[in-house]
């Protein structure tokens, strides 16, 4: 092996790397320096990025030895003695951050654009960092940092690196690429695992021979259904079922750890390789063979279910998994009878992935001494996954496995999921006795990541002469891929049918969704999970009742908006919103993203030869899920309540566990914020810990706008009991009745006296002279289940720009105004704002998974043939709030994390429209508002 | 395959090294054959480094011609002073290719060697006739864009064409690769007009009859009347070949505007 010399981080170092080692892998690897990131396999995502000889390199695209006597610097490079790199600072104080996934790569290439001595723009710095992809912030905060570093830098002083609210806790890792992803831990003694997969879409399995990969030197084993199933392992099931509009079951078929006679989707993972290394794994699975009868494909939900259609499931007839209704269908029929004005709709919700920059990873322990798994995992919620691969897949008994995950890279949904992957692995690393690694490619992610929408929908909405909504009928497929995922039932059904209303005055609402199985991937919650859909289908059938009536669109909705007065308002489809103010966010967005003078700025852009649309949207969503009682009678088969325990250690040091989980929130600041406004702890006294089944009380994670307004409600709580245990102890100390005891600003006090906190918490570890009915110890837990849903709303607003002649189009303009209740930090509002924006952004312009339609094959399976934004693809997001406090938790919080993504496809997608002239759907690529432009030109010649 | 990797010192020892071992590649910046290795989507017992090759680097311009060494990256050529000065086109086709990372290592040789079909560099390249220069020959353009026109072993050492006295190249990207969905290179050389296009079948190519039909001097308002056929364009999962052919018609009518402003 060659012997590489470099200096690497300022000090000199010697290596022998393999010929063909990359050098993100030794940087990772060999050095352990973990910062370097790997997020895709096409040299796109820049997550690697290192600086090497002066220049920002990507080092997925380096070989190790290419690095021979270079200087190479990693993000563990970039603070000096123990301070920040000024460009830290400022990425940590605009908060442009949150997963941290994507930053350490990013920081290196931002800080090479950053001291560029040319003049920047705005638009410039975008464009500079082209090579570097985030999935969570949208981008505006990290233009932000670069500019307010320069500010800074040229005025020779660090002025600038405060007062932009972000500073989270967990940046102190993350900026330092410090931070925990799964792929970073590294084991003794660790194996690595790799999964073949299927390339067709639909197949018999004739037969797979193993023996070659067995036997290739270094392999450890290679394991298949069969062996699997000798040891009667199971799956993830179905973990939400619904019935059938006629009261039958639905027909539920979930996914195989491994495809065993059948296969229905590529990507379906066939066997597993263990090996002494990842290229060696490759190798020997490159050596199995596996013969196929390929049968034919059905990857469209409106030709798949019917007698033509190949059959997935042998016993789902026509592959109708479900066939589901809300709502009266005569009654509404009859309003539409009976009604002035009907407007019809049929639109496709394109299909999209949560595609987060952080791949899914597992790497599964076995101690054979105590029988324990420990499974460390990309997951929004460590308790379930111990919970289902314990009682669903039967690996072992829930306490024997531990789940383990620490910082994860996004998420949006897609890690909601027990996945084949960390089952098998977990079942490998008992077989051969050691720790197995696995680590998704991209292209890995594209085929077995869940994917997200694919609801095909027809829609009438009648009026009447003044343009009061009477009803609206919807009938969807919703595609749910080959197999049935844990929530892929509810999220085309109750979660997309009870959004239909609203923020608007509906009285009648009937929705009928059949799901259909398909030879593609499982679909399942994608962020916004059905409300997306719902609000995209409301919002642009609404522009299309304006544009047929004849009547303004924003009068149209303002005489249809549920008036403040009427709240609490019971909705038509079951739920009840217990607060908002939607003509506040109404009225406020209007002013604020200056819509009267929009002719203006379409003047202007006529003059530069471009079409100006502008886009007007409400949304409400019910998000901070759930109540239970609700959830368990719409068929789930879990609570959805929140844990917390809070335990003050001896020495005074708060620690707070919660059961949800943060894949980029900043729920260790969040929280602690919640916390410090309640017991005027100082930061450094509070330590949050999540993600670890070892501490955390059993809870449910973090998913559905909930982490907030469920688990921290469940801190304000366990608060609230701790002062309650703290009034005793200091009653005691303080010779008094409890009663008379109050608690604030860090003391307590009765009338005569009082005691600091600290003396109260020292006294819980010394109870020398307690009273017997006293308990030592200064630790709470509080289980916290929501009376309702939270119903945060709001108004966005957006402007396009689009070249007629090659059809591409740019937003410019992008407002949004929402209402999330009470807000405790305002700087990772307007993060998960952004980021749900650019990711709406993304599915209404540019993001569409494809199949091919005969053969099934996955045609984009890589993030070269899958678009995500890119800096320049996302414009300037102004953010305002309106307030109206949820009723009924203790925060008065409503949830933000989905609403961007809800928000803004409609908002892009009429603001396209407008523009054109036509709905033509999304991704409005730039090749269908050409078609459409020149249709339309055509028709208006002939 | 496990891979070896060879830092050539001198170009016959690339070269001799490519020649006897079969499944030798020569890499250079390694922005496309790198990833396409680590991914499994190709395969090399041996890679030959020729980045360490003094005779493979190297820009030139005078007022006739222009040489880029093989192995100068996108960045260099997008910021040499020399081509800023008598060629801007060309660092303009530098500084739009991938990303910075990439063009930080990414080389011309290696863009052209490994992206025949979609590299931006080929559809300058057609449009000045270059000539490129191995350790074996010397090969016009045109003759690379033959199919199987290339050795194993062969290396490119530097690019040669003549200097246009006005130039532009104009592409619209794929939103997720950036490659040119379609690409158009005009030029004036010696007061002709050439032209270059990508997103027709077998282009990069030059189109000699639209050279010889075309007077710079008519302003085009409607790009129809540029005849680039939809069914001789590529069709595929990016775009329509009649999306393609009215992109081409368009970016033709800009470019040649181009042109026109330059003189």
């Amino acid at each position: 092996m060659p012997l590489l010399e470099l200096t690497l981080n300022g000090e000199r170092r010697a290596i022998d790397v393999a010929a063909d080692r990359f050098l993100v892998d030794c940087i990772r690897e060999d050095f352990r320096l973990t910062g370097t990131h790997v997020g895709c396999d096409t040299v796109q995502c820049g997550a690697c990025t290192v600086r090497m000889n002066g220049k920002s390199v990507k080092s997925c695209a380096t070989l190790a030895i290419q690095a021979q006597n270079a200087e190479i610097t990693t993000i563990e490079g970039l603070a000096s003695s123990g301070s920040l790199h000024p460009l830290q600072k400022a990425f940590s104080n605009a908060h442009a951050l949150q997963c941290g996934f994507c930053t350490p790569g990013m920081l290196i290439r931002a800080l090479e654009l950053a001291d560029d001595p040319e003049e920047l723009t705005h638009a410039s710095i975008r464009k500079g960092l082209g090579g570097n992809l985030c999935r969570c912030t949208g981008y505006n905060n990290i233009v932000t940092a670069i500019e307010d570093y320069r500010s800074a830098v040229r005025a020779d002083s660090d002025f600038a690196y405060q007062g932009r609210g972000g500073e989270r806790i967990e940046d102190q890792r993350l900026v330092c690429g410090g931070g925990r992803f799964t792929a970073d831990a590294y084991l003794p003694q660790q194996a690595y695992a790799c999964f073949l997969r299927s390339s067709v879409a639909h197949g018999v399995i004739l037969s797979i021979e193993t023996e070659e990969a067995q036997s290739t030197a270094g392999v450890l084993g290679v394991f298949t259904a069969e062996d699997l199933s000798s040891h009667g392992l199971g799956q993830p099931d179905c973990s939400w079922k619904i019935p059938n509009a006629d009261g039958s079951s639905m027909r539920s078929v979930t996914r195989p750890l491994l495809a065993k006679d059948r296969v229905r989707y590529v990507g379906e993972p066939i066997a597993i390789v263990v090996a002494e290394s990842e290229v060696c794994a490759k190798q020997a699975r490159d050596r199995i063979r596996v013969s196929f009868e390929e049968l034919a494909a059905t990857v469209n939900a409106q030709e798949a279910p019917g007698l033509m259609a190949p059959l997935l499931h042998a016993d789902v007839p026509e592959n109708r998994a479900f066939e589901w209704e809300m709502g009266d269908e005569a009654s509404a029929n009859e309003v539409m009878a009976s009604a002035a004005h009907t407007v019809e709709l049929c639109v496709p919700l394109n299909r999209v992935q949560a595609a987060c920059m952080e791949p899914r990873a597992a790497l599964a322990e076995y101690a054979p001494a105590d029988g324990r798994f420990t499974l460390h995992v990309t997951t929004q919620n460590p308790h379930v996954a111990r919970r289902v691969i314990a009682e669903d897949v039967g690996l072992a008994p829930e306490h024997l496995i531990d789940v383990v995950s620490a910082d994860v890279g996004g998420s949006f949904g897609s890690k909601i999921f027990v996945y084949s992957e960390e089952c098998v692995c977990l079942w490998a690393a008992r077989e051969i006795g050691r720790p197995v690694k696995w680590v998704a490619t991209r292209t890995e992610s594209f085929q077995q990541d869940v994917h997200g929408r694919d609801i095909q929908a027809r829609a009438s909405l009648a009026l009447d002469d003044e343009g009061h909504f009477l009803a609206l009928q919807v009938f969807a497929t919703a595609n749910l891929g080959a197999y049935l995922s844990p929530f892929a039932a509810i999220v085309p059904t109750f979660n997309f049918a009870t959004m239909l209303v609203g923020p608007y005055r509906t009285p009648e609402i009937h929705c009928a969704v059949t799901g259909v199985y398909t030879n593609t991937t499982p679909v399942d919650a994608y962020r916004g999970a059905g409300r997306p859909d719902a609000t995209y289908l409301l919002e642009t059938i609404i522009d299309r009742a304006a544009t047929e009536l004849g009547m303004d669109r924003v009068e149209l909705r303002r005489r249809n908006l549920i008036p403040k007065d009427e709240i609490p308002y019971q909705t038509p489809a079951a739920l009840v919103y217990d607060s908002g103010d939607y003509q506040a966010h109404f009225d406020k967005a209007l002013a604020l993203a200056e819509v009267p003078s929009f002719q203006c700025r379409r003047k202007e852009s006529a003059e530069r030869g471009l079409l100006r649309g502008l886009g007007i949207v409400n949304y409400l969503e019910a998000c901070g899920i759930g109540p239970s009682a609700i959830a368990g009678a719409l068929g789930a088969e879990y609570g959805l309540w929140e844990a917390a325990t809070l335990r003050f250690l001896p020495t005074g040091v708060l620690e707070v566990f919660t059961g949800s989980h943060s894949q980029g929130q900043g729920h260790e600041t969040a929280f602690t914020k919640v916390v410090q406004e309640r017991l005027a702890l100082p930061q450094e006294n509070i330590l949050v810990r999540h993600g670890d089944t070892r501490s955390t009380p059993v809870g449910m994670g973090t998913y559905g706008s909930r982490s907030l307004v469920v688990g921290g409600s469940a801190i304000v709580v366990a608060i609230d009991k701790l002062i309650e245990k703290g009034r005793l102890i200091a009653a005691h100390l303080m010779f008094c009745e409890a009663g008379d005891v109050v608690f604030g600003e860090g003391e307590f006090r009765s009338s005569q006296d009082s005691v600091s906190l600290a003396k109260v918490i020292s006294a819980a570890y010394a109870p020398h002279d307690y009273p017997e009915d006293l308990e030592p110890g200064f630790e709470v837990t509080c289980f916290y289940d929501p009376a309702n849903f939270t119903y945060p709303s709001g108004t966005h607003i957006c402007e396009v720009e689009i070249d007629p002649a090659t059809g591409r189009s740019e937003v410019v303009k992008y407002t949004a105004v929402d209402d999330f209740g009470k807000v405790v930090s305002p700087a990772i509002v307007d993060g998960q704002v952004h980021g749900g924006v650019a990711q709406g952004i993304g599915q209404a312009l540019m993001e569409e998974i494809r199949y091919e339609p005969l053969t099934g094959q996955l045609l984009t399976d890589s993030l070269w043939n899958y678009a995500l934004p890119r800096a320049t693809d996302i414009p300037v997001i102004q953010t305002a709030r309106t307030e109206s406090v949820c009723e009924h938790n203790p925060l008065g919080a409503k949830g933000c994390g989905e609403a961007g993504a809800i928000a803004a496809p409609p908002a892009v997608s009429n603001a396209i429209a407008d523009a054109i002239g036509q709905h033509i759907g999304m991704p409005a690529s730039s090749e269908r508002i050409w078609r459409a432009l020149n249709q339309s030109a055509e028709s208006v010649h002939n | 395959m496990a891979t070896d990797y060879l830092l050539a010192g001198s170009l016959d020892e690339a070269s001799e090294a490519l020649s006897t071992e079969a499944t030798s590649l020569a890499l250079a910046g390694g922005q496309s054959l790198l990833p396409a290795i680590r991914a499994g989507r190709r395969e090399a017992g041996l890679l030959v480094d020729v980045g360490a090759l003094q005779e493979l680097k190297g820009i030139q311009a005078d007022a006739q011609k222009i040489v880029i060494g093989a192995t100068e990256t996108h960045f260099s050529i997008a910021n040499s002073p020399l081509l800023l000065e008598l060629c801007p086109v060309c660092c303009r086709v530098a500084g739009a290719i991938g990303d910075a990372q990439v063009r930080h290592r990414g080389t011309i040789g290696g863009s052209v060697a490994e992206n025949l079909q979609s590299s931006d560099w080929v559809v300058l390249l057609a449009g000045l006739g270059a000539t490129i220069v191995s350790n074996e020959r010397r090969l016009g353009i045109e003759k690379l864009l033959e199919p199987r026109a290339r050795s194993n072993s062969e290396i490119f050492r530097y690019l040669e064409m003549r200097r246009p006295e006005a130039a532009s190249y104009r592409k619209l990207p794929n939103r997720a690769s950036g490659h040119a969905i379609a690409g158009v290179f005009t030029a004036l050389v010696d007061g002709d007009l050439r032209i270059a296009v990508t997103g027709l079948e077998d282009s990069p190519r030059r189109l000699y009859d639209l050279e010889s039909q075309l007077e710079l001097s008519t302003e085009f308002d409607d790009p129809k009347t540029l005849q680039i056929e939809p069914e001789n364009c590529i069709e595929d999962r990016y775009a329509s070949g009649e999306y393609r052919a009215a992109m081409i018609q368009r970016l033709l009518m800009q470019s040649l505007s181009d042109l026109r402003s330059q003189l």
